[in-house]
């Protein structure tokens, strides 16, 4: 044994620090508050879909769903007739207890979600089914085979399993102090409360076993009495909620207070046998909503319960290689392993998705990183693999016998379980895909889903939801509208449920609140094109629209803010980012939405404020360091804004925008010109490509040098939706996508080797993430001003004469805040092309041009282009 | 439910026996607690002992 080098991972389901927090202010959880004093905690966010198998299994692997291959609750069974709960044969990869063993230490795992059947670990591993009573305390309690490894160990831990008829009132007045008001025939849930807290004194119970009887090295417990005591009860949780009948909250308002102090005497237990030297390390999945945001109902669809969930769960760690009494921020649950690794001085696997936590550890660590542990051969408890099968892929082999007429089909009614549970899984990983930005794979996915089950809106709505992020518009636009025909349709066909019978009514309200938020969504989509596509005062109104039929939503107002940002109308977003954190004030984007407009309106010391807290709440979360750091200059603090600007570059390392920052500051605030230099060059290695841009006022020759560069031979990136006319008679060389930058940069990507026209009014809207080589075209103002008149004429838009003075002056600053935007920009190279020098000596400038793109195009083509007969302007 | 459980058990053999924090013996209530509960497979074993023993004790009073 390894004394000073043992961890164990204790899991609490939905455990929520709102709760704890309160708990440990009234001395009701002196175990979690020793452990938050010995060591690190804070919020751990969860990741999409928040379903418990699938994130238990992501925290044991570091790895999202689609890698370790659970997802969601059920899967068919592998002989073809029926469905099961996901089985841990069907996970695909190695948990954190597998890599350990691997490295000859003595691993535990209990209860962990899913483990059946149990691995064959070096040590103890006993499944999630261990604890389930099915019958009353007089039947025979029979024990599933592949519950407990070894098998040997079996009667031992069979007489631990603790049956809920078994307790007395000693355990259960803690928690329903006035059960003796119960009407049992008729009320069940005394009965869930203690059947919860039982199965929790079964898990306990093996896992103190465990610690007390057996050498360890690692041990992971995994508790899900929490979850179960929230879903059930959290709506007598104070304060009463208007839909719980004051009986009722007189009666449950204390389970799960109470579900929390038994975990902390749990707790305290656990701490005292793993002994001081050991490495405590707490988690759960995701939080539970215990306040205002408790949803009222629960729509009817599968899995819906997970909408009462919390994005941020709990981290606590204690140990000798962790700081004491600090909090950590922008953990993840894909992290766990990775750390735990890190900790047993292993490398972690690079196809694993999550980081270390070393803001936790008191010394800087050495991260040493592996290909993958998936490669590394030897005994490592993991099932054999001809145990280790995809179930999905079972079920199609199943399948083809069956159309072979081999083996006879499933009843209809299994066939359709296996294809509901068939249909949740490929939900799920398209879910995971979209929380992983892959949206052509999900929209793949969901598409053949809504095929499949074209009743199925909530598969049409996260389609919607991929075609907008992939810029597919219309075909979002055209399945938005069909989604809310068959809304209304449905909402057409829906009962009145004041005249249904009682045992009807709760069904249907669930129903309707599944259609209720459907709308909601569609409409947020809709309002959302009309953003996307540039129409910011119609998407507001549509907000607007949504907000008077359906208020108080978080998502809402911080829409609106978004809107009143883009509309440069800061109070505005300021009232409406206000309204969002009112309904949730854990919200990151509200906090940083409310700072942006408070740093717009040059309200610093409130706008960092904002940003902090929105960093505290998500700590990896670049743009409200990247706003910090705009907000501490604007106060003149330039070193902590380079350390702003920095941590927003150590958390996303091509946001060019902050190293364009650092630049400015360390040239021109801190005098550290060598400081500078660095980040210019780290813009260069972190460019992704090199985009060639025409710039410049129009009617200053930018047509005329994208026809030079077409004829020099160079790719030019235009769609011809404006047709050449007399002002421009050889055509505008223009794409439709570049008007719309200040709101979509996603096509620039598509831009590649070809050069681009963009007026020096959008240039300000270019991403960093790119390096651009913009040629800029100068021509003397008042040509310019009168080509620009002169088309207006043609047009029909202006009368001949009425020559517009005033404008001269705004395009002059405009021309100087160009050029000082392409100065201060270390991802932009520029050449001042001057128009008549152009027209005077072409083969000058052409060259000039092909040293600057560094090209070799064919310059006396390049020539031809200038025609002297098109310079009508000159003055 | 009391703030704070200040039972422990005393030694990790077979006839450990549970004390209260300042070392004196806890006396078993027969109808078990939360907090022998949390004290895991040691405080359910004890608990089970003494309720068995108290069935027991009825039952042969009952026979008598």
């Amino acid at each position: 044994m390894k004394p000073n080098n043992k961890l164990l991972l204790i899991g609490w389901d939905a455990a929520d620090w709102k709760i704890i927090h309160a708990l440990i202010d009234d001395g009701k959880m002196p175990a979690m508050e020793y452990l938050i004093n010995h060591g690190v905690m804070g919020n751990i966010s969860t990741i999409d879909p928040p379903f418990s198998p699938m994130l238990w299994t992501s925290i044991a692997t570091g790895k999202h769903a689609d890698k370790h291959g659970i997802l969601g609750f059920t899967e068919p069974h592998p002989n073809g007739q029926g469905i099961r709960p996901v089985a841990s044969t069907s996970r695909k990869v190695k948990a954190i207890w597998n890599i350990l063993m691997q490295n000859g230490l003595k691993c535990h795992a209990i209860g962990w979600w899913p483990s059946h059947p149990v691995e064959p670990l070096n040590g103890i591993c006993i499944s999630e089914h261990y604890h389930r009573a099915f019958d009353t305390i007089d039947k025979p309690w029979h024990m599933r085979k592949g519950t407990v490894h070894p098998e040997h160990l079996t009667e031992t831990f069979r007489k631990l399993r603790v049956h809920p008829q078994e307790l007395t009132q000693a355990h259960i007045l803690p928690f329903i102090p006035n059960a003796h008001k119960i009407d049992q025939d008729n009320d069940r849930r005394l009965f869930t409360v203690t059947k919860i807290l039982a199965e929790c004194s079964s898990v306990h119970a093996a896992a103190t076993w465990v610690l007390e009887n057996q050498q360890w090295d690692f041990v992971a417990v995994y508790y899900d009495a929490i979850d179960h005591f929230s879903h059930g009860f959290m709506n007598y949780y104070p304060p009463k909620m208007s839909i719980v009948s004051d009986d009722d909250f007189d009666i449950y308002n204390n389970v799960v207070i109470a579900g929390y102090m038994f975990h902390d005497m749990m707790l305290q237990r656990l701490i005292e046998l793993a002994g001081l030297d050991t490495t405590i390390v707490l988690v759960s999945d995701h939080g539970f909503h215990s306040d205002h945001l408790r949803p009222q109902f629960i729509p009817d669809e599968p899995a819906a319960p997970a909408l009462q969930h919390r994005p941020y769960g709990i981290i606590c760690m204690k140990g000798p290689k962790i700081k004491t009494d600090e909090l950590i921020f922008g953990a993840s649950l894909l992290d766990i392993t990775p750390t735990i690794l890190t900790l047993f001085d292993l490398p972690v696997g690079k196809d694993m998705d999550g980081k270390v936590l070393s803001n936790a550890m008191k010394q800087s660590v050495d991260i040493n990183y592996i290909p993958s542990w998936e490669d590394v051969q030897g005994v490592c408890g993991m099932h054999s693999p001809e145990k280790i099968e995809d179930p999905f892929a079972a079920q199609e082999s199943l399948k083809q016998l069956i159309d072979l007429g081999y083996i006879d089909p499933p009843p209809d009614n299994v066939e359709k379980a296996i294809l509901q549970s068939k249909h949740e899984s490929q939900f799920c990983l398209a879910r995971v895909y979209i929380h992983t930005q892959r949206y052509q794979e999900a929209s793949n996915i969901l598409d053949k889903l809504y095929k499949a089950s074209p009743d199925q809106i909530r598969f049409a709505i996260r389609l919607c939801e991929c075609l907008f992020e992939l810029n597919q518009l219309e075909k979002c636009k055209t399945l938005v509208l069909e989604c809310r025909e068959k809304l209304n349709h449905e909402l057409k066909n829906l009962p009145d449920i004041d005249e249904l019978p009682d045992n009807e009514k709760s069904k249907n309200i669930r129903i309707q609140t599944g259609y209720a938020k459907h709308i909601y969504q569609i409409d947020l989509i809709e309002a959302d094109i009309l953003l996307k596509e540039n129409q910011p005062e119609s998407a507001l109104n549509m907000y607007q629209k949504i907000e008077k039929q359906i208020p108080q939503q978080k998502h809402l107002y911080i829409r609106i803010g978004q809107s009143y940002i883009q509309l440069r109308q800061y109070k505005d977003a300021e009232r409406a980012f206000v309204q969002a954190i009112d309904i949730d004030g854990d919200n990151h984007q509200a906090h940083h939405g409310l700072g942006v407009s408070l740093l717009r309106q040059g309200q610093y010391e409130s706008a960092i404020e904002e940003f902090l807290i929105a960093i505290g709440l998500i700590f990896y979360y670049p743009l409200a360091h990247f706003h910090m750091g705009e907000a501490l200059m604007g106060i003149h603090e330039y070193e902590r804004a380079a350390e702003a600007f920095q941590v927003c570059l150590n958390i996303a390392p091509g946001f060019n925008l902050a190293r364009n920052m650092l630049v400015n500051i360390y040239d021109n605030h801190l005098n550290q010109p060598e400081a500078a230099e660095k980040n210019r060059q780290q813009i260069y290695d972190h460019t992704k490509d090199t985009i060639v841009i025409v710039s410049g006022l129009p009617r200053s020759g930018t047509s005329l040098m994208m026809q030079m560069l077409e004829k020099g031979g160079m790719d030019i990136f235009v769609d011809d939706k404006r047709p050449p006319d007399d002002s421009n008679p050889k055509g505008y060389y223009e794409h439709e996508a570049v008007k719309g930058i200040v709101y979509n940069q996603s096509w620039l990507k598509d831009v590649g080797q070809k050069a681009v026209k963009i007026v020096s009014h959008l240039l300000f809207y270019l991403p960093a993430r790119f390096h651009y080589k913009i040629i800029f075209m100068q021509r003397d103002m008042d040509e310019i001003m009168f080509s620009q008149h002169k088309m207006l004429v043609r047009m029909g838009k202006a009368k001949k004469g009425d020559y517009p003075v005033h404008l001269e002056v705004a395009f002059h600053k405009k021309l100087a805040q160009a050029r000082e935007w392409m100065a201060q920009n270390a991802n932009v190279d520029v050449l001042y092309v001057n128009y008549s020098d152009l027209i005077d000596h072409p083969l000058q400038e052409a060259t000039n041009i092909c040293n600057f793109l560094s090209l070799d195009l064919n310059i006396s083509r390049m020539i031809s282009a200038v025609d002297k007969q098109l310079y009508h302007v000159k003055i | 439910m009391k703030k704070n459980t200040k039972i422990q058990i005393e030694t990790k053999h077979s006839s450990r026996m549970i004390t209260t924090q300042d070392r004196k013996l806890y006396d078993i209530p027969v109808e078990g607690s939360l907090g022998l509960l949390a004290l895991g497979a040691s405080g359910l074993i004890q608990w089970r002992k003494k309720r068995d023993s108290q069935l027991q004790q009825s039952s042969n009073y009952e026979t008598q």
